[in-house]
């Protein structure tokens, strides 16, 4: 497990690895070759030396994700607990993923239903969960519309993103939440495969729960619950004082 | 890690030794194709049926950012580029266009066609096959990947823009005979 884990980390790695020694290539023998372009397509160039940084900006996020699991492995995954609305962290978690959903094929709806959505969560982590569920939702169900919506029931709010793509076996289920697991046939689709791993770590640490529904060939809908209601500051031991708490 | 510089490339005349080693494969008895000499020349010796383009390289790579990287880089370099995110899209462009690249770089790890079946396809078709395919991949066993696949050469992730620049040059096929 452990070889092929760093096997993993290795090739992905080197997926934005490539396109930055490309990018500093490139730039290198404008530099050497024609230093009057420097000049001439300063946006241009610019772009370019963006488009590097965020290079630089998909390692880091492949490191934080290698210590997330580190940290959850080690029970050192710590929440940083504030009073939030949930609605409107999902609603900019979903602008943030607008342009990849787009250049996905995927016209995505958000569904945010009357109801109160505060609550006691660390907002950095539940926007990472989003993400996660975002972003596998465009991995495998590209060209297909996805539907993430959100309601109160009870003492909880219910959030579920729904795909339309390849979806995931019934002997499947029950293993994508594992690490370096995913359902699909190996060898077309990128990624750590810890994706789920850390989403549902993150929400069982909020007192949560996810849960995954899925007909092969049409789609899956994956449900996160979270509970609503505050919780004394230490009743949870991954917690810790939330200095934005009142 | 000595080793992982001999998986950065290797050319085309390598794999003239290597495919000595491996079932007959799509060129028949014809030597394996050189610059300059391959293109157009499927099995049975059938005259090209099309056109190629020695300044056209075709990107089969899913990930936006390499593929545009790439793109970019080849045309700094004077090439002209056409890109595709898997290999069904691949196929489409080859199919479509009224120019043939002269090399397609080929990602293996796609979503809905992967650079595997990619081939495949490409050997099947008798318009298709000739064209040269560079495997790229961040895989350590690229070269094997490269010989299975047949392919005329392959490129290690991450790529060094000059062995990526000298791989294609030594592919072109203006630059062994002159045919424009």
């Amino acid at each position: 497990m452990r070889d092929e884990f760093i096997s993993v980390a290795a090739h992905e790695l080197r997926t934005p690895l490539t396109a930055l020694q490309l990018k500093l290539g490139g730039l290198g023998s404008l530099v050497t070759r024609n230093p009057a372009a420097l000049t001439q397509d300063v946006p241009r160039l610019a772009g370019r030396v963006d488009s590097a940084l965020r290079q630089v900006e998909r390692m880091a996020e492949l490191v934080e994700r290698l210590l997330d699991v580190s940290r959850i492995e080690g029970g050192r995954l710590e929440l940083r607990r504030e009073l939030l609305d949930l609605g409107q962290l999902l609603s900019k978690t979903v602008e943030d993923f607008r342009e990849q959903f787009a250049s996905a094929g995927c016209p995505v709806s958000l569904d945010i239903l009357a109801g109160d959505f505060r609550g006691y969560w660390d907002p950095r982590r539940l926007e990472q969960v989003f993400g996660n569920l975002f972003s596998n939702a465009i991995k495998y169900g590209s060209n297909h519309p996805v539907e993430v919506r959100l309601e109160r029931r009870g003492d909880e709010v219910l959030l579920s993103v729904r795909d339309h793509g390849i979806g995931i076996s019934e002997e499947d289920l029950v293993r994508i939440f594992s690490r370096f697991e995913r359902a699909a046939a190996p060898g077309r689709y990128a990624g750590l495969g810890l994706g789920l791993y850390i989403t549902r770590h993150l929400v069982t640490a909020h007192g949560g729960e996810v849960n995954v529904t899925s007909t092969p060939g049409q789609g899956a809908t994956f449900q996160v619950q979270l509970p609503c209601q505050t919780p004394p500051p230490d009743s949870v031991g991954l917690d810790e004082a939330s200095p934005e708490a009142p | 890690m000595s080793s992982a510089a001999a998986f950065d490339t290797f050319m085309l005349h390598d794999v003239a030794a290597l495919e000595h080693d491996l079932e007959p494969g799509l060129a028949g008895g014809d030597p394996p194709s050189p610059p300059g000499g391959g293109v157009g020349a499927p099995t049975g010796g059938h005259a090209p049926t099309f056109a190629c383009d020695d300044r056209l390289v075709l990107i089969i790579e899913d990930d936006i950012d390499v593929r545009q990287s790439l793109a970019e880089v080849l045309e700094d370099a004077g090439y002209q580029v056409v890109v595709a995110a898997n290999g069904r899209e691949g196929l489409e462009r080859l199919r479509q266009a009224p120019l043939r690249p002269f090399v397609i770089l080929l990602d293996m790890m796609m979503p809905e066609m992967d650079g595997w079946e990619f081939r495949q396809q490409q050997q099947r078709d008798e318009e298709l096959v000739a064209i040269a395919v560079v495997v790229i991949t961040a895989h350590t066993d690229a070269g094997l990947t490269a010989r299975r696949l047949k392919a005329a050469g392959f490129l290690g992730k991450p790529i060094k823009l000059p062995v990526l620049l000298e791989t294609l040059a030594h592919l072109r096929p203006a630059g062994g005979s002159g045919q424009g």
